[in-house]
C-alpha cells in the first residue's frame, strides 16, 4: 500500500495539475516578507534508467514579485554532444492567474557557453530572456533533458538563494537497483524537509520556507543551507564506465581512465628534464627545477570540450603547445616529475576563495579544479600549476585549508591542504618618520608580507611604476597628497615573503592649528565596521583572518612636549586581539600596534560583539597625539 | 532567354608597405630584447600592426570588402602572455556572411641561440557561435613564453560594403608601428575621420586599375536546356583611390578615472560610405551632413512613418488628458503614463522593432519603441514634440555625420521657448533628467518636414544638495544631531535610483553603511515617488567616529561624515579630459552646540577657494557665538568637462578642499 502511494506521488509529477492556484492571492503572507520571488511549486524528477542513461524533468512554478526576483526564475538548460534537451517551455501568468504568454522552445535563446576564459567550449545553453511588463507575475516552466553521463546527478537545493520563499518544493529520484545509488543529506538544520524512501525510489519535499535577507558577512547561501547529494557506485562519463564504491576504487578509475594514457612524453623532453635535474638527488629540489620549467614554458588557457571538461590533455600536447587548463598543466607537471623519478599525485579540489571541501563520506565526482601534490615528510607539498608566478609550494587562498582528493594509481585519499590562517598571513611594518617644522612627514617604510597577504601584495610587482604609485596612494588614501618618491620590491619566492621598501612624503601631515597634532597610526588604519542591524538574522563568517604587526618611530622637531596622548589599548576577544602601545622619548615616539583577526564562523548573537570589537579598533587606529611648544 | 555573367576580378595589388614591416622577418636581436625601448613596464608590444582594406568583385554579391591585418607581437612579461590569444568577431545576416581566415600564424623563440619557429595548427583555431548573427574566431598561439614573438595575419571578407572596419592605431600595449591602407574603386566614396590625439600621417593618391570581365552567355531553349554557350572577354578601366595612414611609436592607452568611455580617446580611423556612383547609373548620395542623415532616418517607415499613426491610443489618451489644461500638465501626465505602462526590454535602437501599435499592445519595446511612442502620443496631444537622435555613452561620440552614428532616440518637447528632453526607458528619468547612458555630447532633433536641429545633451541645470545639520557633542565623544536634506535634479535622480525601491529599514541600513557606520533613527523621506518635487529626507543621527576627545580637548571637523575622505585625483599626470557627470552645488548649513563647560579653543577660518574663474568653487564661512558655532559650506561644480591641461591645478584645488574640509574645531574645557 505504501509503495503504491509513493508510486502515485512519483507519477503524478508527470502531469501538472490543472487546478494550480496561480494567482498571487494564494501566497501566504509570511512568504511575501523579504521576498523578491516565491517558488510556488518546484518538482525535480530524476530517472536513472541505466548506468548510461538519465532523464531529468523539471517543473517550476515561481511568482516573481519585482525585478530583483528575475534571477531566480532559473529557466536555463545546458546541452552538448552527450546531453540532449528534449523539451523546454514556459507559460507566463499575470497576478490574477490569467495566461499572458506561452513561450516555446524556439523563443528561448540558444547560445554558446562563452565564459570569457575558455578558448573553446562546445557546451550550449538555452535560456529564457523574458522582460516582464508587470509585477508580480507567475511563470510555469517545464524542461526535460536526457544524458548519457551519470557521473553527475544534480544536487538538490530546496532553497537556493536569499530573498526567495518556498511554498512547495520536491525531488523524486528513481534508480535501477544494481547501480549502487547513494545520497547524502547536508545542513538539515530543521525538520521541515520530509524524506520518503522506497526501494528504487527516493522522495524529498519541503513546504513553507520564508525568504531570508542577506546581511553583511552572511555565509554563502547554498553551502550553509540544506542540500542532498546523489551519486552512483557505477556511473558513466563520456565513454568511460566508472566505479565509486570507495575512494580507492574511484581514484583508480580516475587514474586508469583519465590519466594513464596521457603520460607519453617526447624523448627530447625526457632528456631535457634529466639534464636539468642533473645529479640532484633530493626529490623536492628536483621538483623545484621541474616546476620552474613548467612555469616558464606554459600558460593557462581553459579548454573545455566533451570529456575535455574532465580528462586532461595529453602530456605530449601540452609539451608541444605550451598551454593547457588546470587539469592539463597539473598532469603535465606530474608526468615530467615522473620522468625524473619524483612521485606526485593529481589532486581534485574545489578552487575558490570560499572554502569548499571534497566530502569525505560521499564518494563521487566532486571538485572543479586540479592541483598537484608531492609527498613530503608524511605530508604533502601542493603545486598550483596554472600560475606562472606562484612560488614553489604556495597555493594561496584559492585552494588552501580544505579537503581534496589525492589520486593515486591504486587508490586515493582525502587530505586537507595547508592553510594560511591567522598569523600565517602576516604583514609587518617597520617605519621611520620625521615630521618637520611645517608638519610635513617624511618616512622610510618597510612592509614584509606572508601567506595570503603575500598573495594579495604580489600583484603589485607586475604593475608599472605609475600604477605602483597609484596603488600606494589608494591603499593609504587617508594620507592626503601623498608623494611616493621611491619604491623597491623584493618578491622572495624561496621564503615566500613579499618585501616592499618605500620613501614617502606626506605634506602637512601634522596640523599646527594650536600646537602640533597628528594621527599616530600613519600607515595601517582599519575603517571597517560591519553594517549595523537592528535585528540580525543570519550567522556570520570571517573568512579572511590575518595578523599585522607595526612598529613606527616618529621624530618631531625639538621644543615640544606632550599635551595629550591616547592610552595604550589592549583588546582581546574571541575574534582576535588588538594591541597599541606608545613610548615617548623626548622628541621620538615609538608606536607599536598588533592586530590578529581570526577566521571563524559565529552565531548571529555574537554579531553585535564583533561590531563593537571592530568599532573599538577603528577608533584606536585613529588615535591622535598633541604636543605643545615649550616656552 | 537567360543571361548569366560571371565576372572574374583581378587586381594588381602593389604593396605600399616598406620592407621592414613584413611577417616572417624575426631577428635574434628582437627575440633577445627583454624590455620595451620606451615603456619599460610594458608587458608586451606590437612591433607592427597593419591593415589594408580593398574591394573585390563577386558575381553573386557585387563588390565585397576585404580587410587584411598583420600583427607582430613581442611578449616581455608573464602578464603579456594573454596577447598570444586573439579573437575576431564576425557577423552574418541572412545569406550575407563575413568570412574570417587566419594564416601565417607563427611563434618564434630563441633556443640555444637559434630561432625556433612553431606554427599554429588547426588545433589552436576555434570558431564559436555567440548568437544568430555573431560568431567569433579565436586563436591560441602555441609554445609561447616570456620573450617569444608571435605573428599572425587574418583576412575578413565582408559583403557589408558600408561598414569598413574601424582601425585602431593604439592599444593597451605600446605599438611601434601601425598603418592602415584603404583602396577603393572610384564607384565608391568614403569619408574618413581620425580620432584620438595621435599625430597620424596620411597620404592620398589615385592609381589606374583595370579588371577583365569574362562573360558567359548561354542560349537556352524555352524549357531551360542549354543549347550553346558563348564566351566573351572585356576589359574595364577604372581608377582607385588610396589613402594611407601610418604612425610610429604609439604609447599604450591607460584607463583614467572621470572618463565616461575610454574608447572615445583611443587613436583610430573610421570610414563612412558617403556615395555610390556605378557606371551608367544615377549618383547615390548616402550621407553628407547631419541634416541629410536625419532626413534619411526620418524617411524610414520604422521611424518617421510610425509617428503619424495614432488611432490605436486615441481613446486612452483622451481619457488620460481629461482636466489637463496646460501643456506642461499634459506633457507630464503623458510621460508618466508611458513610463508606468511600458517596459524597456534593454535594447537600444533608433527604429521600432515591431511597430508602435504592437508596442502599445504588448507594453514592451526597445528604446525607439518607447520613445517614439511617447513622441507620437505627445504630438497627438498637440504638443510640439519631436524625436531626438543620439549616440549612447557606450556607442561613443559620433565623429561625423552617418546613419550608424546614432543608436538611441529620445523624445524632445519644445514648450514655452525651451526644449525638454524625455526618456521613457527609465522609471526615474524626468524632464531633462536623462539616464547616464543617454548623456553624451549632442543629439539631433528631427522635425516632421525632415528638417533638424542640434541639441546639446550635457546637463546645464545645477543639481542641488542642501543639507541642514544641527548637532551637539557630548564630553565623552559622541555626536547627536539631526539632518534635513533636500535633493534636486540629478541628485534626486541618484537618490531615487539608490533608495527609491527599498523599504525604510533597508534605506536606513544602506545609509548607515555609506555614512561610515553612524546610527540613524526617525528616518523620513518625501517625494521619492513624486518626480515633480525635490527629494527631502530627514533623520536623527549618532556618530561616535568623527569626534575625538584627547585630554581636555574635543576635536571635530564640522562636516563630520560628509567631509571629503580623500582627493579623488591621485595620479600625477593626466592624458584625457576630466568628465564630471553634471553641474552641482552642495550646500551645508551647520549648527554645532558647544557642550556645557567648554569653550572654543580654535575654529577654522572663513576661506573661499576658487578654481579657473569660479567654474569650481568652495566657500567656507564661519560664525560663532557663546553657545554655538555656525558654518555655511558650499561646494560648486559648474562644468561637465575639463581639458587635461587643467589637471595639475584641479588636483591642487581638491587638495586644498580636502585640507579645509578636514580641518578641526578644537573645543576646550573651561578652567
Amino acid at each position: 500500500m505504501k509503495k503504491n502511494l509513493i508510486l502515485f506521488l512519483f507519477f503524478s509529477l508527470l502531469n501538472y495539475s490543472q487546478d494550480l492556484k496561480l494567482s498571487t492571492l494564494f501566497i501566504p503572507k509570511e512568504l511575501m516578507e523579504n521576498a523578491n520571488s516565491v517558488v510556488r511549486n518546484q518538482k525535480l524528477e530524476i530517472n536513472i534508467l541505466s548506468q548510461k542513461l538519465m532523464q531529468i524533468r523539471k517543473s517550476k512554478i515561481i511568482t516573481v514579485l519585482n525585478s530583483k526576483g528575475l534571477n531566480n526564475i532559473d529557466a536555463v538548460e545546458y546541452y552538448d554532444g552527450s546531453t540532449k534537451l528534449k523539451s523546454i517551455e514556459a507559460v507566463i501568468y499575470n497576478a490574477s492567474g490569467a495566461e499572458l504568454r506561452k513561450i516555446r522552445r524556439k523563443d528561448f535563446k540558444d547560445q554558446s557557453v562563452a565564459d570569457g576564459f575558455s578558448v573553446y567550449n562546445d557546451n550550449r545553453m538555452v535560456y529564457l530572456d523574458y522582460t516582464p511588463t508587470e509585477y508580480p507575475f507567475t511563470i510555469v516552466y517545464n524542461s526535460e533533458i536526457e544524458t548519457f553521463n551519470t557521473a553527475f546527478i544534480p544536487t538538490w537545493y530546496p532553497l537556493d538563494d536569499y530573498y526567495e520563499s518556498i511554498q512547495e518544493s520536491s525531488i523524486a529520484i528513481k534508480y535501477e537497483v544494481d547501480l549502487g545509488f547513494k545520497f547524502k543529506e547536508r545542513n538539515f538544520i530543521d525538520d521541515k524537509i520530509k524524506r520518503t524512501e522506497q526501494s528504487q525510489l527516493l522522495f524529498y519535499s519541503v513546504e513553507n520556507y520564508p525568504a531570508r535577507k542577506y546581511e553583511e558577512l552572511s555565509p554563502t547561501f547554498i553551502q550553509n543551507n540544506p542540500s542532498v547529494l546523489f551519486g552512483l557506485n557505477s556511473f558513466y562519463l563520456e565513454g568511460y564506465q566508472g566505479n565509486a564504491r570507495d575512494w580507492n576504487e574511484f581514484s583508480s578509475w580516475v587514474y586508469n581512465s583519465l590519466l594513464k594514457d596521457t603520460e607519453t612524453l617526447p624523448e627530447a623532453t625526457v632528456a631535457k628534464m634529466k639534464s636539468l635535474v642533473g645529479d640532484e638527488k633530493d626529490p623536492i629540489k628536483k621538483a623545484r627545477i621541474v616546476y620552474k620549467f613548467v612555469q616558464d614554458k606554459t600558460r593557462y588557457v581553459s579548454v573545455q570540450m566533451g570529456i575535455g571538461g574532465w580528462k586532461p590533455m595529453l602530456a605530449a600536447d601540452v609539451d608541444r603547445l605550451g598551454y593547457g587548463d588546470c587539469k592539463a598543466l597539473s598532469n603535465y607537471t606530474r608526468v615530467l616529475l615522473k620522468s625524473v623519478g619524483v612521485d606526485s599525485y593529481y589532486t581534485i579540489i574545489y578552487g575558490g576563495n570560499n572554502k569548499q571541501n571534497i566530502l569525505d563520506d560521499f564518494v563521487a565526482m566532486q571538485g572543479n579544479h586540479a592541483i598537484l601534490s608531492i609527498p613530503y615528510k608524511n605530508n604533502y607539498i601542493f603545486l598550483e600549476c596554472t600560475s606562472q608566478t606562484s612560488p614553489f609550494g604556495f597555493n594561496g587562498d584559492f585552494t588552501d585549508d580544505r579537503y581534496a582528493l589525492v589520486v593515486k594509481p591504486h587508490g586515493g585519499e582525502i587530505i586537507k591542504t595547508n592553510d594560511y590562517n591567522n598569523s600565517k598571513s602576516k604583514q609587518s611594518i617597520k617605519a621611520f618618520c620625521k615630521i618637520n617644522e611645517r608638519g610635513d612627514l617624511k618616512a622610510k617604510l618597510n612592509y614584509k608580507s606572508k601567506g595570503v597577504q603575500y598573495e594579495q601584495k604580489s600583484e603589485v610587482e607586475i604593475k608599472s611604476k605609475d600604477d605602483q604609485e597609484l596603488h600606494y596612494k589608494e591603499m593609504l588614501s587617508w594620507l592626503n597628497a601623498l608623494e611616493v618618491n621611491s619604491v623597491s620590491i623584493i618578491n622572495d619566492k624561496e621564503t615566500i615573503e613579499f618585501i616592499e621598501d618605500l620613501d614617502v612624503l606626506v605634506p602637512s601631515y601634522a596640523t599646527f592649528s594650536n600646537g602640533l597634532m597628528f594621527n599616530l597610526n600613519v600607515f595601517n588604519r582599519t575603517s571597517f565596521i560591519p553594517q549595523r542591524y537592528r535585528n540580525r538574522l543570519n550567522s556570520f563568517e570571517i573568512d579572511t583572518g590575518f595578523f599585522d604587526e607595526d612598529e613606527v618611530e616618529i621624530e618631531i622637531p625639538n621644543g615640544y612636549i606632550v599635551e595629550a596622548k591616547p592610552n595604550n589599548v589592549e583588546i582581546s576577544d574571541k575574534f582576535g586581539t588588538y594591541k597599541m602601545e606608545i613610548e615617548i622619548n623626548t622628541n621620538r615616539i615609538l608606536f607599536k600596534r598588533s592586530y590578529l583577526l581570526k577566521n571563524g564562523s559565529y552565531p548571529k548573537e555574537e554579531y553585535e560583539k564583533f561590531r563593537n570589537f571592530s568599532e573599538q579598533i577603528s577608533k584606536a587606529d585613529n588615535s591622535k597625539i598633541i604636543f605643545k611648544r615649550t616656552n | 532567354m537567360k543571361n548569366l555573367f560571371i565576372y572574374l576580378f583581378i587586381l594588381n595589388l602593389n604593396l605600399f608597405y616598406s620592407q621592414e614591416y613584413k611577417l616572417g622577418k624575426v631577428t635574434i636581436d628582437e627575440l633577445k630584447e627583454n624590455e620595451h625601448k620606451l615603456e619599460k613596464d610594458a608587458s608586451a608590444c606590437k612591433i607592427f600592426s597593419k591593415a589594408k582594406t580593398y574591394m573585390v568583385y563577386n558575381n553573386d554579391k557585387g563588390f565585397e570588402l576585404v580587410t587584411e591585418v598583420e600583427n607582430k607581437i613581442k611578449i616581455y612579461k608573464t602578464d603579456g602572455l594573454k596577447f598570444a590569444n586573439f579573437s575576431v568577431d564576425f557577423y552574418s545576416y541572412g545569406s550575407d556572411k563575413e568570412i574570417v581566415n587566419f594564416s601565417d600564424a607563427v611563434t618564434y623563440n630563441l633556443v640555444a641561440g637559434k630561432i625556433e619557429k612553431t606554427k599554429l595548427k588547426s588545433e589552436g583555431e576555434f570558431t564559436e557561435r555567440i548568437n544568430k548573427y555573431n560568431q567569433v574566431k579565436k586563436i591560441t598561439m602555441p609554445n609561447v613564453k616570456v620573450g617569444s614573438i608571435v605573428e599572425y595575419k587574418y583576412t575578413i571578407k565582408s559583403p557589408f560594403v558600408s561598414q569598413v572596419k574601424d582601425w585602431y592605431f593604439q592599444d593597451l600595449i605600446p605599438v611601434d608601428y601601425s598603418s592602415f591602407q584603404i583602396r577603393i574603386p572610384e564607384y565608391y566614396t568614403y569619408n574618413s575621420f581620425t580620432k584620438g590625439s595621435l599625430n597620424i600621417k596620411s597620404i592620398k593618391n589615385t592609381v589606374s586599375s583595370s579588371l577583365t570581365i569574362n562573360s558567359k552567355e548561354r542560349q537556352s531553349t524555352s524549357r531551360g536546356r542549354t543549347v550553346s554557350t558563348e564566351f566573351s572577354q572585356s576589359k574595364v578601366d577604372f581608377k582607385e583611390n588610396i589613402s594611407n595612414f601610418e604612425i610610429h611609436d604609439v604609447p599604450s592607452i591607460k584607463e583614467e578615472t572621470f572618463v565616461k568611455n575610454l574608447a572615445n580617446y583611443i587613436g583610430g580611423v573610421t570610414h563612412e560610405l558617403a556615395s555610390i556612383q556605378y557606371p551608367n547609373e544615377p549618383f547615390k548620395l548616402l550621407s553628407t551632413s547631419w541634416e541629410e542623415v536625419a532626413k534619411n532616418i526620418n524617411l524610414s517607415q520604422d521611424f518617421g512613418g510610425e509617428l503619424s499613426k495614432m488611432s490605436y491610443f486615441e481613446d486612452d489618451i483622451n481619457k488620460l488628458l481629461v482636466g489637463k489644461n496646460s501643456d506642461q500638465e499634459k506633457m507630464i501626465s503623458i510621460f508618466e503614463f508611458v513610463k508606468n505602462n511600458f517596459k524597456w526590454n534593454g535594447y537600444f535602437g533608433i527604429y521600432t522593432d515591431e511597430g508602435l501599435k504592437n508596442t502599445y499592445k504588448n507594453k514592451i519595446g526597445n528604446v525607439a519603441d518607447l520613445n517614439l511612442l511617447l513622441t507620437a502620443i505627445l504630438r497627438f496631444s498637440k504638443l510640439n514634440a519631436h524625436p531626438v537622435l543620439i549616440s549612447s555613452v557606450s556607442n561613443g561620440i559620433p565623429l561625423f555625420p552617418s546613419r550608424t552614428a546614432f543608436n538611441y532616440v529620445l523624445a524632445g518637447v519644445e514648450i514655452e521657448g525651451r526644449t525638454i528632453l524625455l526618456d521613457a526607458t527609465d522609471k526615474f528619468s524626468h524632464l531633462n533628467i536623462l539616464p547616464y547612458r543617454a548623456i553624451n555630447w549632442r543629439g539631433r532633433m528631427i522635425y516632421e518636414n525632415g528638417g533638424s536641429k542640434e541639441i546639446d545633451l550635457e546637463p546645464t541645470v545645477v543639481s542641488k544638495d542642501n543639507i541642514i545639520m544641527d548637532y551637539s557633542v557630548s564630553t565623552s565623544g559622541s555626536i547627536q544631531g539631526t539632518i534635513k536634506r533636500q535633493l534636486t535634479d540629478y541628485n534626486a535622480y541618484n537618490y531615487r535610483n539608490d533608495y527609491g525601491l527599498l523599504n525604510d529599514e533597508s534605506v536606513i541600513e544602506k545609509k548607515e553603511k555609506s555614512l561610515g557606520g553612524i546610527v540613524i533613527d526617525n528616518y523620513n523621506k518625501e517625494n521619492a515617488d513624486n518626480l515633480n518635487a525635490a527629494v527631502i529626507e530627514s533623520f536623527d543621527f549618532e556618530d561616535n567616529k568623527n569626534v575625538e576627545v584627547i585630554g581636555d580637548k574635543i576635536y571635530i571637523s564640522p562636516l563630520l561624515f560628509y567631509a571629503l575622505d580623500s582627493n579623488p585625483f591621485k595620479s600625477d599626470n593626466r592624458t584625457f579630459p576630466i568628465e564630471f557627470a553634471y553641474p552641482h552645488s552642495d550646500k551645508y548649513i551647520i549648527t554645532l552646540q558647544i557642550p556645557e563647560g567648554y569653550v572654543v579653543d580654535y575654529v577654522p577660518e572663513t576661506e573661499n577657494l576658487f578654481f579657473a574663474d569660479k567654474i569650481l568653487s568652495h566657500r567656507y564661512i564661519v560664525n560663532k557665538d557663546e553657545k554655538t558655532l555656525k558654518f555655511m559650506i558650499q561646494d560648486d561644480v559648474n562644468v561637465t568637462i575639463l581639458s587635461s591641461e587643467f589637471y595639475p591645478d584641479l588636483k591642487e584645488y581638491y587638495n586644498k578642499k580636502w585640507i579645509k574640509q578636514n580641518e578641526k574645531i578644537v573645543l576646550k574645557k573651561k578652567i
